[in-house]
């Protein structure tokens, strides 16, 4: 079928685009894009482009939505029409809907929710151009943005995927290797830990492979960690 | 002693600040596993025993007794809600902002207050639920005619206050405006040169993590005020 035309890893040990198998793509942070949010951020991973925002801690409505104890987040995730090869259909859908909501509950255990009780807190992720991995993206650009807005957290969210190929495991996907290859983990971590936030699959791997698809991306997503940090100090430094 | 990060020095969240230590976490930090952690991007402030970190933007949290300057949002039968520019709006209710009789059926309070108004007011009291009640008992209290608002995030109001308030009386002389400087940030310029006030206090935001910024504040003021003579 598909992967008996594409040779995923050639004997070189390059991927399709060049890459090792345990290499991300080129990325690239910068904090602090929007002059109106509270926070905000825009992270790049190869093709893929995301710009995240933070409103709040501010009023939430409608009220019945509001926690006496602690803060709500609402999280948006969006696809700009022009972001993938045909136009896509503007609007909310389900895989939007599914985003949001896993984004959300990757975001949330790292925010100090308890110190804004009746708040909510407005989060949204807007894909700019897709090429593979916009969750994690994302995600992590969505962390940038609430540590920019000056949100209380235990540490900083990275979030990136790995994959089956053929048989090769590899990390960070790109779009082609997502769409046609076997099957992909992304998950987030804490402050580029062992505090694993997310982790979703489809398609088939053997034990083995999941194994392996979650320690690579761990250690992806531990060098996104410290690529994080430094766009934060970036931004201190910039405002000398 | 192992102090990770030093005095002043920029973190990041979830950055350690100090290891194994009998340091207790201030604000802006907590402890996990013997170790304290920043909470915010901000810079760390040791003092005594404890650790803090200084967060570098963030929303206002009321807090009972600060002074602080809100807009009236709407006017009720009995009290004004205030936009404290807050996660948090503001209630002031109507003892506690005028000792005057009012005949609630007769009277218009628009008279005293209308939506729209700045006032300096103090806050009375914080609920566990999030409800501010504010008071303009407080001398400091009052509505502001004319003049301007700027803003600065919360966390840079001491640094536009200076030690005993010498910054903001150093801005005030070498511009002959009144300034009034709210905990949650916005500050009210009227009179004198207050375009040079305005872009003073925006020069402290910018620079608040410098050492000596007073000094370099004075330096600056007399510079900008000798091009105006």
């Amino acid at each position: 079928m598909e992967n008996t035309e594409v040779e995923w890893v050639d004997e070189n040990g390059e991927r399709v685009d060049g890459r090792m198998v345990d290499e991300l793509r080129e990325t690239k942070m910068e904090v602090d894009v929007l002059e109106e949010a509270d926070g905000s951020a825009m992270v790049e991973v190869g093709n893929t482009r995301v710009v995240a925002s933070v409103f709040g801690p501010q009023d939430l409505h409608p009220a019945h939505l509001q926690e006496s104890d602690r803060a709500v987040i609402k999280m948006r995730y969006n696809m700009a029409p022009f972001s993938v090869d045909d136009r896509m259909r503007p609007g909310p859908n389900r895989r939007a809907k599914e985003i949001g909501l896993v984004a959300k509950r990757a975001l949330e255990p790292a925010i100090e929710l308890e110190q804004f009780p009746t708040a909510g807190i407005d989060i949204s992720m807007e894909v700019i151009e897709s090429d593979g991995g916009t969750r994690a993206t994302g995600i992590t650009a969505a962390s940038l943005a609430l540590a920019d807005a000056g949100i209380p957290m235990k540490g900083l969210v990275s979030s990136c995927a790995a994959g089956v190929v053929g048989e090769h495991v590899v990390l960070d996907v790109n779009g082609k290797e997502d769409k046609e290859g076997n099957a992909d983990i992304p998950i987030a971590t804490i402050n580029g830990g062992d505090d694993i936030t997310l982790l979703q699959m489809d398609g088939d791997l053997t034990q083995e492979q999941v194994e392996e698809c979650v320690s690579l991306a761990k250690d992806g997503c531990a060098d996104l960690h410290s690529q994080q940090r430094e766009a934060l100090l970036r931004k201190y430094r910039g405002e000398n | 002693m192992t102090r990770v990060k030093q005095s002043n020095e920029i973190v990041v969240p979830g950055d350690t600040i100090v290891e194994d230590d009998d340091f207790d976490a201030d604000s802006g930090a907590y402890t996990e596993q013997d170790k304290i952690k920043s909470k915010y991007l901000g810079t760390v402030m040791y003092k005594g025993n404890s650790v803090s970190v200084r967060p570098m933007s963030g929303r206002y949290i009321p807090e009972e007794g600060d002074t602080i300057i809100g807009e009236i949002s709407r006017v009720s039968y009995s009290r004004w809600s205030v936009d404290l520019d807050s996660a948090y709006e503001g209630n002031l209710n109507i003892a506690d902002a005028t000792d005057e009789y009012v005949d609630l059926d007769e009277d218009d309070l628009t008279d005293f207050y209308d939506v729209g108004d700045a006032v300096v007011v103090k806050v009375k009291n914080v609920t566990k639920s999030m409800d501010v009640d504010l008071t303009m008992t407080d001398k400091r209290c009052k509505k502001l005619e004319g003049g301007r608002i700027v803003k600065v995030p919360p966390s840079k109001v001491p640094r536009v206050i200076g030690k005993k308030g010498t910054m903001v009386k150093q801005i005030n002389k070498a511009t002959n405006c009144n300034i009034i400087v709210g905990q949650n940030g916005l500050i009210w310029i009227s009179g004198g040169n207050a375009n040079l006030a305005a872009r003073a206090v925006k020069k402290v935001d910018d620079e608040a993590h410098i050492d000596g910024l007073t000094d370099k504040m004075a330096e600056w003021l007399e510079e900008q005020t000798e091009g105006d003579k």
